[in-house]
């Protein structure tokens, strides 16, 4: 995953160009294009038709379109009118694409717009006055050059360890069902058997803390994802969440008492967890029915805490609801879990004894 | 090949998926459960009325009309009005809005003095879905705005208003996106997540199944069966699971009518692009379900690769952004091909021309993995056939 987002922004997109105009202004645009840093012309086409198909091979993303009467609209006073058509279905590339057409169209513009308004007599610092009267001062908090690895992989990350370790506890949990594991461990357990389970469990939860510390020792050195706020405070959160994780995978098991069924139902669980983790898509905006499932998956949860607490410096106060919330699932799953699992222990081994 | 022996070892096959419980809820129940509930947070398609805050020092009727129009818009949506920064700073780090507007207090100063006046759109960048629709609501309301300011300074200076309106720039770029214009993300995100539910519920299923049919035949004086060969019993599992995996993708397209995810391509195309991924994903599976020594592993492997495999793909990050090695590891696998011909015949509405170098990737690989997945099959079937002669050669103590 860190491999896949080696490189955060999206550079060089590859775009063809379409110039029916042909003349040097439509020269000198395309010009400006290939000098920004976002797009490159790779392909330049005759007709619409050849961009659109070179788009729906996935060639080029976009087709820049100077029309024939580009630089006689530029020239007479008018408007010459640039079209520019972005493939929008990849996007994320989409979103990138958007805003570095309208960036080359608007510098292109205001070369010409300042020497027409200068003809007619106004000032050079009085232009932009009449170009722009009101402009937005853009300030992206907490991603500010819009690294898409951070946004993602601070999300994906967690999505796809809990999907291992929801897996794991199933699946070793789950093999103690087998009659002889099973007498066994009745057998040398006399004194407790929750006793039993809190004692493997906590060899899992080492094991597992310790590959969720490498997940964001991935993140924080190795992609540089920022750590404005306590570092203490994410781990505290990653414990309760690898509790969470494992309390949800023994409660599964313990309903159902089958390890094969166990682990699809664990998989159906566990693997959309990424749509409603609120990742991608944003928790607010979310219908109700799926924000209820949200809340009831701890990722959801150690999400916000590792976001909030990374990227926006959130003190232990801004984040109490989701550690309120992870507490809540543990406070539920565990001991219900250890109840259910050790009573499909003793059965297991009752059938063998 | 025997007629018989091949239409029993066919419903053999079909019984292991049919009434094997675990393989069942996965190749048959699984896609339509997964398809609904996958869906389910998108339904609405695009975050409306993003929670803001507008900090106006300025107070003065153009300033209150800036805001009035930004409210206005569909993407966001005016929750608090203060003239407090620090105010609006505590309201987004408490998550009570997303984004916060300052307009300051020399705002209509800088109209009326015929300057350029500055609003500032402060906006939570942890949730790029946020930044992009308060972007875009921002941007709207100062350019509409702007362009009736510097029309009333055109008409001021005796230009015409139809005149005014061309000249306020001299060039206007019309950006527009293609085949999801509204930026719907179940219209984005879904056709590919199908494709991979299929992918991967395949190879789960197929793998459980050979892991399965192992399972049983360890530890038992099992011979298998000299009358069937391997080719029967690989073909018949084939077509047994080719057959379940068109159930499957028949399930998730009507999901993705019931969400009315647009569909622009032709059917027939997409059949004829799905028959080749659907190949080489049962032979796949049944390749790595050789390696698999329980169903249960199965699930936890494959499953755990679902992620990585979809962004592999390139439909959320491009692939010529990713480094050289990886972009030569995805073009051998199924996935890629599958998701990206899919969403192009799907959404893009592109013919079977357009996706010929997928094409081309998907029936190179169906008889790579084809033979692969035989030769494992078959080195399974020898190696147990070998162990149980080997065993009742034994005496019956020994075993």
């Amino acid at each position: 995953m860190l491999q896949i987002f080696q490189n955060p922004v999206m550079t060089k997109i590859p775009i063809a160009f379409m110039d029916e105009d042909r003349t040097a202004y439509s020269r000198e645009f395309k010009r400006m294009v290939d000098a920004s840093s976002l797009l490159n012309i790779t392909a330049t086409v005759n007709s619409w038709d050849e961009g659109l198909t070179l788009i729906k091979r996935g060639e080029v993303s976009a087709v820049i379109i100077i029309s024939s009467d580009f630089s006689r609209d530029l020239l007479s006073g008018g408007q010459a009118v640039v079209n520019a058509r972005y493939d929008n279905q990849f996007m994320t590339q989409g979103g990138s694409l958007y805003k570095a057409l309208n960036e080359v169209g608007a510098t292109y513009a205001s070369k010409y717009d300042a020497s027409f308004y200068m003809n007619h007599g106004l000032r050079a610092e009085a232009v932009t006055g009449y170009v722009m009267p009101v402009r937005v001062v853009n300030h992206l908090l907490f991603n500010p050059v819009l690294n898409y690895s951070w946004f993602i992989l601070l999300g994906l990350l967690p999505v796809v360890w809990q999907l291992f370790g929801t897996g794991v506890v199933v699946y070793r949990f789950g093999s103690e069902f087998k009659p002889y594991y099973a007498a066994d461990l009745e057998a040398n357990a006399r004194y407790s058997t929750a006793h039993l389970v809190l004692g493997k469990s906590i060899v899992y939860f080492i094991m597992f803390f310790i590959q969720a510390l490498f997940v964001l020792v991935c993140l924080f050195y190795i992609l540089d994802t920022p750590v404005k706020g306590s570092i203490i405070q994410i781990c505290l959160g990653m414990a309760v969440f690898v509790i969470a994780t494992m309390s949800g995978g023994l409660l599964i098991l313990g309903i159902l008492k089958h390890r094969s069924v166990s682990i699809s139902a664990a998989s159906v669980y566990v693997a959309p967890a990424f749509a409603f983790a609120g990742v991608t898509f944003p928790y607010e905006a979310m219908p109700t029915a799926a924000k209820v499932w949200s809340q009831m998956l701890p990722i959801s949860h150690f999400h916000r805490i590792l976001v909030d607490t990374a990227m926006r410096g959130s003190a232990l106060s801004d984040v109490a609801w989701s550690f309120w919330g992870l507490l809540m699932y543990v406070a539920v799953t565990l001991p219900l879990g250890i109840f259910l699992y050790r009573r499909a222990l003793i059965s297991a081994a009752g059938k063998k004894l | 090949m025997n007629k018989t022996g091949f239409l029993r070892q066919l419903k053999i096959e079909y019984n292991h998926i049919l009434f094997y419980s675990g393989v069942f809820m996965i190749m048959a129940l699984a896609p339509v459960f997964y398809g609904v509930f996958y869906a389910l947070p998108y339904t609405d398609e695009v975050p409306r009325k993003v929670s803001t805050a507008v900090v106006n020092q300025d107070g003065s009727a153009i300033s209150r009309q800036f805001v009035q129009m930004l409210d206005s818009s569909q993407n966001v949506s005016i929750r608090y009005r203060t003239t407090n920064v620090e105010e609006a700073r505590r309201l987004l780090y408490s998550r009570d809005v997303f984004s916060v507007i300052v307009i300051p207090k020399d705002f209509s100063e800088k109209i009326m003095r015929g300057e350029q006046a500055l609003v500032s759109s402060y906006t939570d960048g942890s949730y790029l879905i946020y930044y992009k629709q308060t972007f875009n609501a921002v941007q709207t309301v100062a350019g509409t705005l702007g362009a009736g300011v510097a029309i009333q300074r055109l008409e001021s200076r005796g230009v015409p208003y139809y005149a005014s309106l061309e000249t306020r720039t001299s060039v206007r770029t019309d950006v527009y996106g293609l085949f999801n214009p509204a930026g719907g993300y179940a219209t984005y995100v879904l056709p590919a997540v199908f494709v991979l539910i299929c992918h991967q519920l395949t190879i789960i299923g197929m793998s459980m199944v050979m892991a399965h049919e192992m399972r049983k035949m360890r530890g038992k004086f099992v011979i298998p069966s000299e009358d069937v060969s391997v080719a029967v019993r690989f073909t018949a599992k084939a077509i047994a699971s080719f057959t379940v995996s068109l159930f499957q993708i028949m399930m998730l397209l009507a999901v993705l009518r019931i969400f009315k995810i647009p569909f622009s391509g032709s059917w027939f195309d997409l059949v004829l692009f799905m028959f080749p991924f659907f190949l080489c994903v049962i032979f796949l599976g049944i390749f790595v379900g050789t390696f698999m020594s329980s169903p249960e592993r199965a699930i936890l492997y494959i499953m755990v690769s679902s992620i990585p495999l979809l962004f592999i793909a390139g439909f959320s990050w491009a692939p010529y952004s990713m480094p050289q090695w990886l972009q030569t590891v995805r073009v051998f696998l199924p996935s890629t091909h599958g998701i990206l011909g899919f969403v192009r015949i799907y959404r893009m509405g592109a013919s079977l021309y357009d996706v010929m170098n997928h094409l081309i990737w998907l029936w190179g690989l169906v008889p790579v993995l084809g033979t692969c997945a035989f030769m494992r099959m078959w080195r399974q079937m020898e190696v147990r056939r070998k162990e149980s002669l080997t065993d009742l050669e034994k005496p019956l103590s020994k075993v």
